[in-house]
């Protein structure tokens, strides 16, 4: 009987459209995910490795809920829908045999499509264009262990909550708002871990992890935590295993899906559905009544009768389809959503502190959401809306009236407003809520109304556009899958079938989640999103024309209707006025993209470089003169977004043999450039390349004049970060001419080349030696000076002590010079600041801020000044006269950045709080490790190759975690070195390339800002922090103002200052890649006789090398590391008795005693968290007390 | 005086099926009654003169105005009543009703008020007005499908099978309230029930098959059978003889023997009995003939 029933329950399902639809979305899915290298399958160095597999699997799991929700529909609510209840229940069947039958119906079918994903995936890794170094070879393990371990208990899960749902309710939309809170969950446990698919570079600390690994239902919290630390290679040959949280994870979700099973199967009963509806019979007795029926007249002409009908429709369906219990509850929802997310975001995290609760927080975490939610709920609710009446089959005596489609249309769309509408004010009123609460007062109340348009117009889009659907498909469901999937496939990818144009991309409008700044608002996000929203609005107009044509009304139904619409002359009309405006508006929209703004694709910006590469290589061995001399002349025009520049420069010959050619890149196109002496033999306007011939060739140590102008204007949609009304942020290097053939134009990626048959790369060998080597550009410093002119109302800054500042024709001037020679990185700055300014030991430390930021600026002024006494003491004196801090705008994404005697603040550091003193205190560590950028990085700049990250930011970070313990506290500190540890290791996990030893790194932040800070501070406490200072001071000395220092003359220094059998370690951690697994297993004290106590700890040590293939090697230990010992928790005490001394490790067990006069209640190895150890917790215990 | 013209009308559904063909008929003031078995395409007729589905051929006019070019003037003059209909739950008749009422374009509240009001009482749901239409048993439902039908100013009122599941009281209730409205606009009837089109229609058409089988005066088709109808009683295992032999109209069962009634120009066979003719003879003898 019940094979029976699952045959007939497969066969159902199987026959329905929405059943085809999805199996070739899934397929396609899988396939499409590894053909066209989705962006998460950027996390692994293998697209089909099992790392990625076990990934996508659980992406796969996520996507099929939905699926889950109409199999539901299917199996639960065809009786209801087909009313065929009666006939069912009625016959002999069993409720076991029933139920049984209905559930694995719908579990096997998706488990089905879930199978057939990864078909697909296998599929997509046979046939792809991709290159084969990224491909993992086939392993049906790969693809068995994530089946098994995620897939299938994923689907057990989903279906099990979403049939009893589905059976217990009987209505859809509590089945599809389950689904959206099971995808919620998954999404919450995603943000709050900071996951990769958010965009997070190191996962959460460990107490969160632990808790969302075992909540998220989909069980990705608990696959990321497994990989977290996993090495590229490890991640190839991962294998997902069920235990700690995953296990918990599954075993806790399982039963509790099958507790759920069972508690339905009681709960639900046949008779129960059929009750559903009381049937009253009311006997009335027949009493004569006088009234007699005579027709009433109506009027349908009018502009009244239109307007009547449509209130009357629209009050009848809101009361039908929004007045209900599920559409509240979607808004209790919402609004727990939003105070998780608005809590999570203003709360303290780690080392990014807390934030103040503004105005521009709630509204960009908000924007991000809405548009999401506000689809699924449209998808939704627009089905609902136009299948309702024919659901309860009501549209006969409906459409049999003269009301006019239009009118059913517009008050459909009315409805369905009402939804975002809802939405964006709860938002309000959530965000309004947790102002007040938390004492913040600045409202913004036009800034929050903005969101009505900003997330309004698109959520509006997607309404009109699933009307449209619906108004044409013949069957609601089939109308809810295509447009979600239409819809989605929109507004989440960036390019549909290499299609990547905006004008393409419906609904794809700029995002303003992110994208609003106190200095300028939206700024130049705006005219982009109004035209676009235009173009998108306009294009739905002749959407909605044809949904109001294609109404269904009556009773035909089907979808070949549409082709045999013919249109009346009026509509005729209506159809072409709105397609010329739509063309109008596209053919502006375009012109603005493509003509005033050279519209770019990926792939053009690869035939750039490859053209660059193919035509100027052979200037790659052209000896590159030296800029030492840099004068300019830049005039901003905030309003009109426009600054042009006359610069002129001394370029000299700093290598050993005469130049006759100069060759010249310049990335932003030059209105001219003259070498003194040189003619110019051509220029390339695609390329934007000079080459000059001298006419005399430049002798070794000789000068020449160069100089060039420019001009730059923000023209259609350009969204430029440099210039705007107010927050102009222009760097030198934006526009500077470069002199010599630039390498990193090169395409670095081998496939790549070889797809476009250039030639493969030499690998160059990188060692000691090669860091000895010339290098051909170097940071060589320049005299430097400026004379700046802004507008009226602003403030114009640059580096250089102000010799001279004036007023002309209603523009500032400010004339900057620079007494020494400085680093040519320089930047120019303007905007409507307030400056608080003081002098501090000879120095004029200025703060530029914008007028309403001013909650920090006395903290800035304190950690400024702390920071450049900590420097000068131990590094050397500040080398300017000045020091100035300014506030840049949210459109630049770094927090911030070091100029010479300038540093730049990002307005998001101005936002943060720093009231609560428990927080960690951000706003101190950006701004220490900026400022100490002066030493590192100016007075002792590096020289050009590997490890140059090492002697500016290593020496940056460490500089701002002593300063912070300093100013602080130790407990400070180490919470930044936990955060600095934790990104090294989920640094080196997304690394494409075998992890280099710390004095040969490159680019890796991963290396030159985390463990390159561990390592110093490990340093520091081997050899202590004076002997440390003092070899960093002497290397500023040293080398100041010399760019030829590498991370070789830093080991070398410090070798003086090392004990002997040190050196080893030194070595170790400067030369190997080396990292730790310490832990204390035991811990154990007794009271003595005379009062103290005894404490036994049994420590855990053991030390991995990675060799040259990137694999990890056990190695011996034998080194100090610090034991620490507390009576109350390291992390809470400030002063409390403690016990911290360095203990030789050599041995991978270890039993130590130790006598301590106070009660030893906390015990932790390497408290100070100076050795590269992935997990910290385990180096923590409490010790227990014996007799 | 208004008419309806049905013109060489055809409908064939997209799955094929042929459920109207080439009809032609003219209606006039007064009540119309629409015979045919199940699936002989009342429906049909009724949805595409009620402007839910266009014909696939043909032409329908309303006073002069072509249906399929302007179908808004039908809807406007329209009372509908489907054969089968649901309702939004939770919504309470008088809602319902006042809803209908606008879309129909009485916008004037007060006259609105009135005629509803004036219909509860006709149909007998006044008192449970405020109950949700939904909760309603299938006769109170028929009863809140007829007063929407008549809400406004209709001047063509289809109604599908619209006694179906009424008790002999409210049926004719009913039957007088469309006979005193049939006086003045047109009244369309489709019915499976011979004698309700007997007992109150002026004319009346029969369908099987899609095709118009018969149109006329109720009487009229009768009197074209008198002295055709023979009625005889046998034993129940004759039947077939019977019908292999004779044009056998219809058969019932009278305390326990069978009654069979014939067509034939003169008596067929001894023992039967001239009859007088009915229109449920005018109804099987038509479908018959086209069987033949």
């Amino acid at each position: 009987m019940f094979k029976k029933l699952l045959q007939f329950e497969l066969k159902l399902h199987i026959k329905q459209t929405s059943f085809i639809v999805l199996f070739i979305l899934f397929i396609t899915y899988g396939f499409l995910a590894i053909t066209q290298s989705f962006k998460y399958l950027e996390f692994s160095s293998m697209y089909n490795d099992a790392f990625n597999l076990s990934f996508l699997s659980g992406i796969i799991s996520i996507a099929s809920t939905f699926g889950i929700v109409f199999f539901c529909f299917n199996a639960v609510l065809r009786d209801k829908l087909f009313k065929t209840e009666g006939l069912i229940f009625s016959t002999g069947i069993k409720k076991t045999s029933f139920y049984l039958s209905r559930f694995f119906g719908v579990f096997t079918i998706t488990l089905f499509l879930n199978t057939v994903a990864m078909l697909g995936v296998f599929i997509g890794t046979c046939i792809n264009d991709l290159d084969p170094e990224t491909l993992h070879h086939f392993n049906f393990m790969h693809y068995f262990r994530p089946w098994l371990i995620l897939i299938l208990p994923n689907i057990f899960i989903t279906t099990a909550i979403l049939f009893s749902v589905t059976i217990l309710t009987r209505k859809s939309i509590v089945t599809y708002i389950t689904a959206l809170v099971i995808i919620g969950i998954n999404w919450i446990c995603g943000f709050y871990i900071n996951s990769p698919l958010f965009g997070g570079s190191a996962l959460a600390s460990k107490e969160i992890l632990d808790i969302a690994s075992l909540i998220d239902p989909i069980g990705l919290a608990a696959l990321f935590e497994q990989s977290q630390f996993l090495s590229p290679v490890e991640k190839n040959q991962m294998v997902l295993s069920i235990s700690d949280n995953l296990l918990w994870n599954r075993i806790t979700w399982f039963i509790s899906s099958l507790l759920l099973l069972i508690i339905t199967y009681r709960r639900f009963s046949f008779r129960a559905i059929q009750k559903k509806v009381k049937k009253e019979v009311v006997i009335v007795k027949n009493k004569s009544n006088n009234s007699i029926y005579k027709p009433t007249s109506i009027t349908i002409k009018t502009f009244k009768f239109k307007m009547v009908n449509l209130k009357s429709v629209v009050l009848l369906d809101t009361k039908m389809i929004l007045s209900g219990t599920p559409f509240k509850l979607i808004m209790v929802l919402w609004c727990i959503i939003l105070s998780l997310l608005f809590n999570y975001s203003i709360s303290s995290k780690e080392v990014y502190g807390s934030r103040y609760p503004t105005t521009d927080l709630f509204i960009g975490q908000a924007i991000e959401v809405l548009p999401i939610l506000g689809l699924f709920l449209i998808v939704f609710y627009s089905s609902e809306l136009i299948w309702k009446s024919r659901q309860d089959r009501f549209f006969e005596i409906i459409e049999a009236t003269p009301i006019r489609n239009s009118m059913f249309y517009a008050s459909k769309i009315i409805v369905i407003t009402i939804i975002p509408f809802v939405l964006i004010l709860l938002t309000i009123v959530v965000s309004l809520l947790f102002q007040i609460t938390n004492n913040y007062f600045d409202f913004q109340l036009r800034h929050y109304f903005s969101i009505f348009y900003y997330a309004g117009v698109q959520i509006l889009l997607y309404a009109i556009f699933s009307l449209f659907i619906q108004s044409i498909v013949p069957n609601k469901y089939l109308g809810m899958i295509i447009s979600a999937i239409i819809l989605l496939l929109f507004s989440t990818s960036r390019s549909i079938f290499g299609l990547e144009h905006p004008l393409f991309l419906f609904n794809k409008l700029p995002s303003m989640a992110r994208s609003y700044s106190d200095f300028v608002g939206y700024g130049q996000y705006v005219s982009k999103f109004n035209t676009l929203a235009l173009y998108w609005l306009t294009f739905s107009g002749i959407l909605i024309l044809f949904s109001i044509k294609f109404w269904k009304r009556g009773a035909t139904v089907n979808f070949k209707r549409v082709f045999k619409i013919k249109l009346s002359k009026n509509e005729k009309l209506q159809l072409i006025s709105l397609v010329l405006i739509f063309l109008t508006i596209s053919s502006y929209a375009y012109y603005n993209l493509n003509i005033v703004n050279e519209y770019v694709t990926s792939n053009e910006r690869l035939d750039f470089n490859e053209q660059y590469e193919r035509k100027y290589k052979k200037y790659d061995d052209l000896a590159v003169p030296q800029l030492v001399s840099l004068k300019t002349n830049i005039d901003i025009y905030p309003s009109l977004e426009k600054y042009n520049v006359q610069s002129n420069t001394i370029i000299a010959n700093k290598t050993k043999r005469p130049m006759k050619n100069i060759f010249v890149t310049a990335p932003q196109p030059l209105k001219s450039i003259n070498i003194e002496g040189g003619k110019q033999v051509f220029y390339d306007v695609v390329l934007g390349t000079y080459l000059f011939e001298l006419n005399t060739p430049l002798l070794p140590e000789k000068f020449l004049k160069m100089s060039y102008n420019m001009e730059k204007q923000v023209k259609g949609f350009e969204t430029n970060k440099t210039i705007n009304s107010n927050g102009t942020y222009i760097q030198n290097q934006s526009f500077n001419p470069i002199l010599g053939y630039v390498n990193n134009y090169e395409i670095e990626y081998n496939y790549e080349r070889i797809q476009r048959g250039l030639p493969i790369r030499d690998s160059i060998i990188v060692d000691d030696s090669y860091l000895q080597l010339d290098s051909k550009f170097n940071f060589e410093n320049v005299k430097f000076e400026t004379i700046i002119s802004t507008s009226k109302d602003q403030k114009a800054i640059s580096s250089g002590s102000l010799i001279k500042q004036w007023q002309k024709k209603d523009r500032n001037y400010y004339h900057y010079k620079s007494s020494d020679t400085i680093n040519s990185m320089i930047a120019y700055f303007s905007a409507r600041y307030t400056m608080k300014k003081e002098i501090y030991k000879g120095i004029k430390l200025e703060l530029y801020h914008h007028p309403n930021h001013t909650q920090n600026v006395e903290e800035m002024i304190r950690v400024a000044k702390r920071t450049i006494d900590y420097c000068s003491d131990n590094f050397g004196k500040y080398p300017h006269d000045y020091l100035r801090i300014v506030e840049t705008s949210n459109h630049d994404s770094s927090n911030g950045k070091a100029m010479p005697g300038v540093i730049t603040i990002n307005e998001k550091i101005f936002k943060r709080s720093v009231e609560n003193s428990d927080s960690f205190n951000v706003v101190a560590r950006v701004l220490i490790h900026e400022i100490s950028h002066q030493w590192w990085g100016f007075l002792l700049t590096p020289k050009r190759v590997e490890g140059y990250m090492v002697l500016s930011e290593s020496l940056a970070k460490y500089t701002e975690s002593v300063v912070l313990e300093d100013m602080y506290g130790k407990a400070m500190a180490n919470k930044l070195s936990a955060s600095t540890i934790r990104k090294y290791f989920s640094g080196r996990s997304y690394a494409s390339e075998i992890e280099p030893s710390l004095h040969l790194s490159n680019h890796q932040a991963y290396l030159g800002y985390s463990k390159g800070a561990i390592i110093m501070s490990a340093i520091s406490e081997l050899i202590g922090e004076k002997k440390l200072n003092k070899v960093l001071k002497k290397l500023v000395s040293k080398y100041k103002y010399k760019p030829v220092v590498t991370t070789l003359d830093l080991i070398k220094e410090l070798y003086k200052v090392t004990p002997k059998e040190h050196h080893k370690l030194l070595n170790d951690w400067m030369k190997h890649v080396v990292t730790y697994n310490l832990k204390i297993t035991n811990a154990v004290y007794k009271k003595m006789l005379d009062g103290k106590f005894e404490l036994t700890i049994t420590v855990s040590s053991r030390r991995f090398k990675s060799n040259y293939l990137g694999k990890e090697i056990e190695i011996k230990i034998n080194e100090p590391i610090t034991i620490g010992i507390f009576n109350k928790h390291p992390l809470t005490i400030k002063g409390s008795n403690m016990y911290l001394k360095p203990h030789q490790i050599n041995k991978k067990e270890m039993k130590i005693n130790i006598i301590t006069d106070f009660e030893p209640i906390h015990v932790v190895i390497d408290p100070n968290n100076n050795r590269l150890d992935k997990n910290l917790e385990d180096n923590f215990i409490s010790a227990q007390q014996i007799n | 005086m208004n008419t309806l013209l049905i013109k060489n009308v055809s409908k064939t559904y997209p799955n094929g099926v042929n459920a109207l063909k080439n009809i032609n008929l003219t209606i006039t003031n007064g009540m119309f009654g629409l015979l045919g078995p199940n699936g002989a395409g009342k429906t049909s007729l009724m949805r595409t003169l009620a402007t839910l589905q266009e014909s696939t051929l043909g032409s329908i006019s309303f006073n002069d105005i072509y249906s399929n070019e302007n179908p808004q003037n039908i809807r406007k003059q329209l009372g509908y009543l489907p054969q089968e209909f649901g309702v939004y739950p939770k919504i309470s008749a008088l809602q319902l009703l006042d809803h209908i009422a606008i879309l129909k374009g009485i916008l004037n509240a007060k006259e609105r008020k009135e005629q509803i009001e004036t219909l509860l009482h006709q149909t007998n749901l006044f008192a449970v007005r405020k109950k949700a239409v939904n909760t309603f048993s299938g006769g109170m439902r028929q009863r809140f499908g007829i007063a929407q039908a008549l809400l406004g100013n209709p001047k063509l009122i289809i109604v599908d099978e619209p006694t179906a599941g009424l008790d002999p009281e409210e049926r004719n209730r009913f039957h007088n309230l469309l006979s005193d409205i049939g006086e003045q606009v047109i009244v369309i009837l489709s019915t499976h029930i011979v004698e309700d089109v007997k007992n109150l229609c002026s004319r009346m058409a029969i369908l099987g098959k899609g095709e118009l089988l018969a149109e006329g005066v109720p009487s009229e088709l009768i009197s074209n059978l008198n002295g055709k109808v023979w009625s005889k009683t046998i034993s129940k295992e004759d039947l077939d003889f019977y019908k292999s032999k004779f044009n056998v109209l219809s058969s019932h069962l009278s305390s326990g023997k069978l009654e069979i009634r014939i067509l034939a120009n003169k008596q067929p066979e001894y023992g039967f009995v001239h009859t007088k003719a009915d229109l449920e003879d005018v109804y099987f003898s038509t479908l018959n003939k086209k069987q033949l």
